[in-house]
């Protein structure tokens, strides 16, 4: 045991615990070596995986660090602003990141072939959800700092 | 010993919320939601009922059939809950499946990457599992928009790389369900939850790496992140279950592929392809329409009038698709076990069902013996009181408790009844 722990880096538990990971993965990757287009998606699998990790996870921190340095230059306990744009941007991220397609019209076609209708209708609500969004924000920005002002009073 | 290159240094982290605790609820909430995905979609592919050859579109899929068994008809809105579940749930994850992400992005750049043996193969799964799940969420979400990016088979990519996922799923659970166990008990949730952004200070320092070691003062407390994350799971939530629930729920349904509203006509409701994509031309579906209904050893040709004249019989059932969206409606048409009976096939296996679509994967579809003697399952000619229009399949169409909404061919041309084993 204690030779395998040296040589393993760990104990038998973990061994197996990977090993069922590597039968059943495994035998799945080797399912999808046997599809009609193994290498397209390979690419998609790793490729899903490179864009969270090194693009999009990247991308909404350092947004998110820009954000948070330019409120730095406020008094931050009075007039916190960073999260009464945090919360819209973020709902209103999240519903584009799901609905992309439909809302920018990328499956026009195989939309209206499977639906019979068109994607226009999803842009203009996109707009008007974030307009609502943002706007519910402000005011509730405002409200806030109202009270900050009256209890400096 | 110069210290490690710049995204592996332990003081580019920075968030004072990261650590195993918070970490733990988001896994806490996943170690729910996942096997539920897994459990739904693992029955959907059992029912499209793949023994059927002519319903096999995974045919290098192996032994991943090994728990197949014939779909039921009961309950009628079997496979729209275990659809409507499947997608809506998937979309509300998104949230909290990107926040777990966040909070063990560190472990990505540890330092050396490798220490061990061990830790190369865990180091492993841990890609497939991050690869697999987010491989799932993009064709899954995608497919449910019908939006199609890539030249590969839904169903191939969706299913293989499930099971990729659920194998690194498994190890990842049996290696981290005792620390997440461990981690959850060393701070009350609800304690937590009373916490405002003054109060909120990291974690004390982890054996797992997660806590930064120099952390900015908080921006938003530990309740308002948990907070966001579940609104936004709710949100999203809200925004998906009016296109399964139906009813006035589909307005809810704001940029849902099928919510929204149809009228109040008796075929205004959604439609999975229109008559026009799939190239039906008005006089194949004219006075020349006829259904072939063939036997063993007969064959019968039959006109609209002629099923029309047959016994007809009504029904309420749902027609759900597997992109989650669904709808009750009332059918009215023939019993597919009188038209069985007609051509002597009533103990038939399986009847295919062939179509006027010129091509497309669902051009045809097979039925079981139990789908085609179900009482309830009809070749509908009506529906609402009304004829079918045309894109819900004129001049008639399948419809059959519990199956999947391909299953229930349109513009029916053709049914062979099989022979029994």
């Amino acid at each position: 045991m204690n030779a395998l722990r040296k040589v393993y880096g760990s104990g038998p538990y973990h061994f197996v615990a990977v090993g069922v990971c590597f039968v059943v993965s495994g035998y799945a990757i080797l399912r999808l070596a046997d599809s009609a287009e193994p290498v397209l998606l390979a690419v998609w699998f790793v490729g899903a995986l490179l864009a969270h990790d090194f693009l999009v996870y990247p991308a909404y921190t350092l947004l998110d660090r820009a954000a948070a340095r330019g409120q730095g230059l406020t008094d931050s306990d009075r007039a916190s602003w960073i999260n009464f744009v945090r919360v819209p941007v973020l709902l209103t991220g999240l519903v584009f990141l799901v609905w992309f397609p439909l809302i920018l019209g990328l499956n026009a076609k195989t939309y209206r072939d499977a639906s019979g209708l068109g994607t226009g209708r999803f842009l203009p609500r996109f707009l008007a959800f974030t307009a609502f969004v943002f706007l519910v924000s402000a005011a509730l920005y405002c409200l806030r700092l109202l009270r900050w002002q009256r209890r400096a009073n | 010993m110069p210290g490690p290159p710049w995204p592996f240094r332990s003081n580019v982290w920075r968030s004072p919320l990261r650590g195993p605790w918070l970490t733990s609820v988001f896994g806490a909430a996943l170690l729910v939601g996942i096997p539920l995905m897994i459990l739904t979609g693992l029955l959907s592919y059992a029912a499209y009922n793949p023994r059927l050859s002519p319903n096999d579109l995974t045919p290098a899929r192996g032994v991943l059939g090994f728990y197949f068994f014939d779909w039921p008809t009961r309950p009628v809105w079997l496979y729209r809950l275990n659809q409507g579940l499947h997608v809506t749930l998937g979309i509300a994850l998104v949230p909290i499946l990107l926040a777990k992400l966040w909070s063990v992005i560190p472990k990505l750049f540890d330092w050396p990457p490798v220490r061990s043996v061990a830790m190369a193969l865990e180091r492993i799964t841990l890609a497939l599992l991050v690869g697999g799940v987010l491989f799932e969420f993009v064709t899954g979400i995608l497919n449910s928009e019908v939006f199609y990016p890539w030249k590969f088979s839904f169903y191939e990519a969706h299913l293989y790389g499930a099971w990729v996922f659920i194998g690194a799923f498994l190890t990842h659970v049996a290696l981290k369900l005792p620390a997440m166990r461990r981690s959850l008990r060393r701070r009350s949730l609800r304690a937590e939850l009373r916490k405002g952004i003054a109060d909120t200070e990291p974690e004390p320092p982890d054996e797992y790496g997660l806590v930064a070691e120099c952390p900015d003062g908080p921006t938003i407390s530990r309740r308002g992140a948990l907070g966001l994350v579940a609104a936004s799971s709710l949100g999203l939530l809200g925004l998906t279950a009016g296109q399964s629930i139906g009813g006035r729920f589909r307005r809810l349904a704001l940029f849902s592929p099928r919510g929204g509203s149809y009228g109040s006509g008796p075929n205004d409701f959604p439609v999975n392809k229109t008559a026009a994509s799939v190239g039906i031309k008005p006089e194949e579906t004219g006075p020349d329409y006829r259904l072939v209904v063939k036997g063993p050893s007969s064959e019968r040709s039959l006109s609209r009038s002629e099923l029309m004249a047959m016994p007809q019989h009504t029904y309420d059932l749902p027609i759900a698709c597997v992109e989650g969206w669904s709808v009750v409606a009332t059918w009215t048409g023939v019993r597919i076990v009188d038209l069985a009976r007609m051509v002597g096939a009533v103990g038939s296996d399986a009847v295919l069902v062939e179509s006027l679509e010129k091509g497309g994967a669902f051009a045809q579809a097979a039925l079981s013996g139990d789908q085609l003697r179900d009482e309830k399952s009809l070749l509908a000619l009506r529906v609402n009181g009304a004829d079918l229009s045309m894109d819900h399949g004129f001049p008639a169409r399948v419809i059959v408790p519990a199956a999947p909404g391909v299953h229930n061919t349109k513009w029916v041309r053709q049914m062979t009844f099989m022979a029994s084993a």
